[in-house]
């Protein structure tokens, strides 16, 4: 009995081979014997080396060893260790191999395996090849290669490798037996070679056909072993290792039959074994001589916008043309020219800006100060010149246009375009000059006017002398600051005790309650205290506090602590939370609890905020209690949370919402619940209404300063302001203001009408008692608007409406006699802050873009796309109002994918937006959007364009990026991204924009930012370097005013100590506040400006108030966004 | 229900008469053979259709038609578009208050979509889940609970369609129970002037108030009773594989295998066991309904409409015409 090993063709094999390899290494590369059975996989292997004492100790370390004898065809295995079972194979099949590797068969595997390369053999001249080059070229695998190569069996067993080869030769050589031959004992194969071959093809040589005429042999690797494919050779490392040592490559079929080759092969690409063809007729087509010229009409189309640098003007425009050299720079003048042309029937100017490299262009000053669009020249034609914004369509070449044009034979060529379609304007010639010499003409011409018009003046007005009894310049008496007398505490009424004794025993019951609900009291404050900053979302202060306030009979009080507590708890709700804020909601709508009153609060048709906010209490109390409603209860009840329109607590909404599909471990109804509910949050944000606790507001009253007891605890903002507003009267008191001075008398009524709106009536009155007195002797647009100052005083007091605002302007207006004094009162009172009307300020710009109504939220970047391609022909500022309108959609929608991807379509359409106000507007837009997903990296990418865009030269107007940074901050400090804000404000502190004015405006936002920020220190730096520059004359005047103005404005976001002290600083200041306006005969209307904006903000208390509770409601916004993130990724996974 | 006895005789005129009922439908629309031909497949097998596309490619126009030209009676179809506000009773009918009040969950279904026998429904992966679970049990088991009670229903025919097939793990059930999905794309660019001219068309037949393609050839009755063919067929021998060597040739077979296993494997479309089953059923319809006998490898080219996403269906469309030869 000889002595082998049994393998199994299993994986098992790998590991029997290789301590076989390992305990006999000398032996794997001599001859073995295999046997092959009919069975599949299995086999056995020996060598005569192997002995019963070697196999005994080989069993040992676990292989499978067998003894094994000849029995007929077949062979009897005798297991050698104790788990093995004896065998008897009926038929096998004996083969001689060289070396261990060339023995074994490979072991199949499961499934349909890919592999890294496979080698398609096959007969050349049968079906088999065209079918897979076929099928190869219908998916597209260009890339697969022809092989031949030549193989041979192994020599070393005689006859045996010339069997194999005749064999082959029948199955893959050309026309059957008459094989394609190589060398002796070599035979040449027709193969293609494939990477990543197509799953299918393989299969489909596997699955073969009657001829089985393909065979595949495949390969990972840069390997030089390929083994049928679907098996894997058991010594695969140890096999490659000797084929790499003698340079060769080897096919292995699925018996473990070696063929050897050369590495290297020839190769083809499948496209040289082609011989295409297709059936189809021909036709030929020659070339027919002669050419034709065909008619195209050009037409004027919308194009990029450019700068204007040509104006044709009628003598009308060109008079326009004085307020812009009033302003101009010398410089700027010397690159105007014009000239003085004419149609033959009235003359006209041709204005035109020399554009220098490098220098800001003037074209849209002057379009803007001339209300004339202008022309802008055509690239590649120096003297063409179209509308702004048009182009001629379609394209030509330049050769052809200047024909078209005669562009050669003229100086000057305007296509223009009216109503009656475009014109072509030609100057042959033109004497242009530089505008500097004809500006001394106009400039007397105007001057002679002026003159005249003092003539009649001086006619119509005779001098008069008047002369006014003498009267005492003192100011008026403040009366004494009254005392503060402790108030007597009424006496307590005593309890009547008919048993001395019991009344004994229940006075130190009263005192203990009491002192028990002035602790209670006291530990409310304090935890509101630290509540009140915004964004705390640990429950625990939230509970405590809502414990509080219902042990204090604070129903309304207590419930949105509750349900604060209960939201940041988490899921599963707290029970006893659940169960206090039931009973509270129920309480406050009267109502008891009862077996059907869920049911009844369910089918409530229109159901109240408190019937609502009770059911869901209830709700999350049944799901708490681990006995949640039935499924057809939630489905009616559930769409009242997932509304974002109707009136529900939002931390109360998500609560019931992610309760019941925590419940339910519905993923998809949490995500569309956090779609609904973070679309209603980016829309709307937080309701002041519904989910602002009532004690912040009160706790937010407090000044920071106030609230400290050395202060004065308990002293409201208002009663400071009142103060403030005193210690700022006796400052403009102790200036001076002399009597029958007007402008004292302004300043008089400015502040009564502050102290109006402060409340204290009695000081407004006190102020302006002498002024009735002297009226008389001013000029008669002073004494109107002296009544209109009143009027406002009274308006104020009274609180009316804006309608009865407007009938009081229009009467007193009607009541001033004359049209100059009238357009005198009408000049202030139109700029006043107080005294205008809500017609005087204007319409507000209106979006001009609206997305169609039935627009799919899911297409909304496509939609966006197409509005912001070039070709749309849209305007910048559609746009930008485009790009507002689809992410604000997109918001509303709440998913984070849709807002993603409507957010990248509009990033990578920025540039397209010429205009640096309108692309801010829409920077601004995607700051917000891009706040909302939290993605830092392109926010800060967002914002870095807005610095760019501040600090660009092409930068006209700043309202827009002002608007676009206001909206931006408000975006961030809500979806909590206060550091990129903070960059943002800090970055653009630094910034000067182009105009003087733009750097005012933008930098007195910066300042509120950073208020709101908190960032305070670095605020009052930029406002005390604006005040500054204000008042030391830096700027020219109307720049002045407009800073002191905005610093103003600014303040009002400050509090009230700061925002005194820079007040009282701008009013010693007020001197330098002139103006050169006609009006300044009767006032001044710059200092009158001032001094109201410097009162109005010191008794404005709302907007700081505003700022504050807004910045709790951003942090609770922030904390709630937080939230629904984690219970929904807890849910749905990360 | 009808026998195989009853049947038999008559299947080759019913085959003829929804064959030609098929030719009718399509002159009524330009270049949406290929979404016909799989609304009258998956109207004989009874199984739900997802027609996916963009807005205005005629996925209502073409499911409204069809339906029309079914003869339906009254209550017998029901529409809605569904959006992620769109509450169960919407489609199911309201809760019945009166009923509530005592405690019982009881919809009012007359005229929704329990009570129809054929539905479409658009925008359907914008529903929300207490919609898709309540439909993923009508398509499964053909029934919907009432008041905690199993209660059959009479859809027989569900369409839907959808702009697109969202990612989300949590539709991915639904998206299997459809196992043709269909693109509908525009066909303006390779059919302007005949596009304009059927619009036209329509436009005259709404004004007009008429409905030339509902004076069919064949009727609903037509449909159900190929399908219930088609269903003794199958369990025509108690033998496992009987139906598969008699009608499903051996490499036709084969060929099937090795096209499903190459698109799992190597473009990741999923094809769940269901699926698979389910494409068996249809194929073997398709294949009698076109030319009434065993499946021919053409007939595999309904494999071409098991993509799950939907940038996943032109690639399978396209892989499966190539593996076929179909071009």
């Amino acid at each position: 009995m000889r002595i082998g090993v049994r393998l199994s063709g299993e994986a098992t094999d790998v590991a029997a081979l290789a301590i076989l390899a390992d305990a006999l290494p000398r032996l794997v590369e001599e001859p073995w014997t295999a046997w092959l059975p009919e069975l599949e996989g299995a086999s056995l292997v020996a060598h005569p080396a192997l002995d019963l004492e070697g196999a005994r100790r080989l069993v040992a370390r676990g292989l499978p060893m067998v003894g094994f004898a000849a029995e007929g065809e077949g062979l009897r295995l005798v297991a050698l260790s104790s788990e093995g079972e004896d065998l008897r194979w009926s038929r096998v099949r004996r083969r001689e191999a060289p070396t261990l590797a060339e023995a074994l068969r490979p072991a199949r595997l499961a499934g349909d395996p890919l592999c890294d390369e496979a080698l398609f053999v096959m007969r050349p001249d049968s079906v088999e090849p065209r079918e897979l080059l076929r099928r190869l070229l219908l998916l597209e695998r260009g890339d697969a290669l022809i092989c031949e190569l030549h193989v041979q069996a192994p020599v070393s067993a005689g006859g045996r490798g010339g069997g194999l080869l005749d064999a082959l030769r029948a199955r893959f050589g050309r026309g059957g037996a008459s094989a394609a031959t190589g060398p002796e004992g070599s035979i040449e194969l027709f193969a293609v070679k494939v990477r990543a071959p197509p799953l299918y093809l393989l299969m489909r040589a596997r699955d073969g056909g009657a001829a089985d005429e393909v065979e595949v042999y495949a390969r990972d690797g840069q390997s030089a072993l390929w083994v049928a494919w679907g098996h894997a050779h058991p010594l695969a490392g140890a096999a490659a290792a000797q084929l790499a040592r003698s340079g060769q490559m080897a096919l292995v079929d699925r018996q473990g039959n070696w063929l050897r080759g050369p590495v290297e092969w020839r190769t083809r690409s499948i496209y040289d074994a082609l011989l295409p063809e297709l059936d189809a007729r021909r036709e030929v087509l020659h070339v027919e001589p002669g050419e034709r010229r065909f008619r195209i009409t050009l037409r004027l189309a919308a194009g990029p916008l450019a700068d204007p640098e040509l104006w044709l003007l009628d003598p009308d425009q060109l008079l326009a043309l004085e307020p812009l050299i009033a302003s101009a720079s010398g410089d700027e003048l010397g690159r105007l020219t014009i000239a003085r042309l004419s149609d033959g029937r009235r003359a006209r100017y041709l204005l035109r800006e020399r554009v220098r490299p490098g220098v800001p262009r003037l074209g849209a000053r002057i379009s803007e100060s001339l209300e004339v669009a202008g022309f802008a020249r055509v690239a590649g034609a120096d003297n063409l010149y179209l509308p702004v914004g048009r182009r001629l369509s379609p394209m030509l070449r330049r050769d052809d246009l200047r024909r078209l044009l005669g562009l050669d034979e003229a100086h000057t060529v305007i296509v223009a375009e009216d109503r009656d379609g475009p014109q072509i304007i030609t100057a042959p010639a033109v004497d242009e000059a530089p505008l500097q010499r004809w500006i001394d003409y106009v400039a007397t011409d105007r001057r002679l006017a002026l003159d005249e018009l003092l003539e009649r003046s001086v006619f119509e007005f005779p001098e008069a002398t008047i002369e006014w009894p003498e009267i005492e310049r003192s100011a008026p008496q403040r009366p004494p600051p009254r005392e503060r007398r402790p108030r007597a505490r009424p006496e307590r009424p005593q309890p009547i005790a008919e048993d001395p004794t019991e009344a004994e025993e229940a006075a130190p019951q009263v005192d203990d309650e009491g002192a028990r609900l002035r602790a209670l009291r006291a530990e409310a404050r304090e935890i509101e205290r630290a509540l009140a900053v915004g964004g705390v979302d640990d429950p625990d202060p939230w509970a405590r506090l809502g414990a509080i306030r219902l042990d204090l009979g604070e129903l309304d009080e207590a419930t949105p602590c509750l349900e604060v507590a209960l939201l940041h708890r988490g899921a599963p709700p707290e029970i006893d939370y659940a169960g206090r804020l039931a009973d509270a909601h129920l309480a406050l709508i009267h109502r008891e609890r009862g077996p059907d009153l869920l049911m009844e609060l369910v089918v409530t048709d229109r159901p109240t905020a408190g019937e609502s906010a009770a059911l869901g209490a209830l709700l999350i109390e049944r799901m708490a209690a681990g006995a949640p409603p039935s499924d057809e209860v939630m489905q009616i009840a559930l769409p009242l949370f997932a509304d974002p329109r109707l009136p529900v607590p939002r931390r109360l909404a998500w609560s019931v919402l992610a309760a019941w599909y925590g419940h339910s471990h519905d993923r998809l109804g949490i995500t569309r619940a956090k779609e609904a509910i973070l679309g209603g949050l980016n829309e709307r944000g937080l309701s002041e209404l519904h989910d602002l606790p009532r004690f912040v507001r009160h706790a937010l009253a407090l000044e920071p300063a106030e609230d400290d007891e050395a202060a004065g605890a308990g002293e409201r903002a208002q009663q400071s302001q009142l103060v403030a507003l005193e210690a700022l009267w006796r400052e403009a008191e102790a200036a001076g203001l002399p009597e029958l001075d007007a402008h004292a008398n302004f300043t008089r009524l400015i502040f009564a009408v502050g102290f109006a709106r402060l409340g204290a009536r009695a000081s407004a009155n006190e102020i302006i008692a002498r002024i009735d007195e002297e009226v008389d002797v001013h000029e008669a647009p002073n004494r109107a608007l002296f009544r209109l100052y009143m009027a406002r005083l009274a308006h104020e007091s009274s609180g009316g409406s804006e309608e009865t605002w407007a009938a009081e302007v229009g009467k007193q207006l009607d009541a001033v006699r004359g049209d100059k004094p009238r357009k005198a009162v009408a000049w202030l009172q139109r700029r006043s802050l107080w005294l205008r009307t809500a017609a005087d300020e204007g319409p507000r710009r209106r979006p001009t873009y609206g997305l169609p109504e039935h627009l799919d939220p899911a297409e909304l970047a496509e939609h966006l796309a197409r509005e912001m391609a070039p070709e749309s022909g849209n305007f910048d500022y559609v746009i930008a109002d485009a790009v507002d309108a689809c992410l604000g959609r997109a918001l509303a929608s709440g998913s984070e994918a849709l807002i993603g991807e409507v957010l990248e379509v509009a990033e990578r359409g920025l540039e397209v937006i010429d205009i640096l106000g309108h692309r801010a507007e829409a920077v601004g837009a995607c700051i917000r959007a891009a706040g909302s997903l939290g993605d830092d990296a392109l926010v800060g990418r967002l914002l870095d364009q807005l610095i760019e865009i501040a600090r660009s030269p092409r930068l006209g107007t700043v309202h827009e990026l002002v608007a676009a940074v206001q909206r931006g901050l408000v975006a961030l400090r809500r979806f909590g991204g206060l550091e990129p804000a903070r960059g943002l404000v800090d970055a653009l502190a630094r910034v000067d924009t182009y105009t003087a004015a733009g750097t005012i405006e933008l930098l007195s936002t910066v300042a509120i930012g950073l208020v709101q920020l908190g960032e305070e220190g670095l605020a009052e730096e930029i406002v005390d370097t604006l005040i500054s520059r204000t008042v030391d004359g830096t700027f020219d005047y109307v720049s002045r005013c407009q800073a002191g103005l905005a610093v103003a404005g600014a303040l009002r976001h400050w509090p009230n100590l700061p925002r005194i002290e820079r007040c009282t600083r701008i009013l010693r200041g007020i001197a330098v506040f002139r103006d050169t306006f006609t009006t300044n005969r009767y006032y001044e209307t710059h200092k009158i400006m001032i001094l109201e904006a410097i009162v109005d903000s010191l008794a404005d208390a709302q907007t700081r108030q505003s700022d504050r509770i807004q910045g709790f409601l951003d942090l609770e916004e922030h904390a709630l966004r937080r939230r629904i993130i984690a219970d929904w990724s807890a849910l749905c996974g990360p | 229900m009808w026998t195989l006895d009853e049947l038999e005789p008559e299947i080759d005129e019913i085959r003829r008469r929804i064959l030609q009922h098929r030719r009718e439908l399509k002159e009524y629309f330009v270049g949406r053979d290929e979404q016909v031909d799989l609304a009258v497949l998956c109207a004989v097998a009874q199984e739900p259709l997802l027609l996916v596309g963009p807005p205005g490619t005629a996925k209502s126009d073409l499911v409204v038609k069809f339906t029309q030209s079914l003869g339906l009676g009254d209550g017998d179809y029901f529409e809605y578009m569904l959006t992620k506000f769109t509450e169960p009773s919407e489609i199911l009918g309201p809760i019945d208050i009166s009923l509530l009040k005592e405690g019982r969950y009881v919809r009012r279904v007359q005229g929704m979509l329990p009570s129809c026998r054929v539905a479409f429904l658009d925008e359907i992966f914008k529903s929300n889940s207490a919609i898709l679970n309540t439909l993923l049990t009508i398509l499964n088991e053909r029934k919907f609970y009432q008041d905690g009670q199993p209660t059959p229903v009479r859809l027989m025919m569900l369409f839907a369609a959808t702009n697109d097939i969202p990612d989300q793990s949590e539709l991915e059930a639904m998206a299997d129970r459809f196992v043709i999905k269909v693109e509908t794309r525009p066909v303006k660019d390779t059919h302007f002037a005949e596009l304009i001219d059927a619009g036209i068309q329509n436009e005259a037949y709404r004004a007009s108030g008429r409905r030339p393609w509902a004076r069919s050839t064949a009727a609903l009755d037509d449909f159900l009773k190929l399908g219930r063919f088609m269903e003794l067929i199958f369990g025509l021998s108690s033998e496992p594989g009987a139906d598969r060597q008699r009608w499903f040739p051996r490499p036709v077979f084969a060929e099937m295998r090795r096209i499903v296993r190459a698109l799992e494997s190597e473009d990741k479309v999923m094809v769940s066991d269901r699926k698979l089953v389910k494409l068996y059923k249809l194929i073997r319809i398709s294949a009698f309904l076109e030319h009434g006998g065993a499946v021919e490898p053409r007939d595999l080219r309904l494999l071409a409409y098991v993509g799950n996403r939907r940038d996943e269906l032109a690639v399978v469309a396209h892989k499966v015409h190539a593996l076929l030869g179909l071009g």
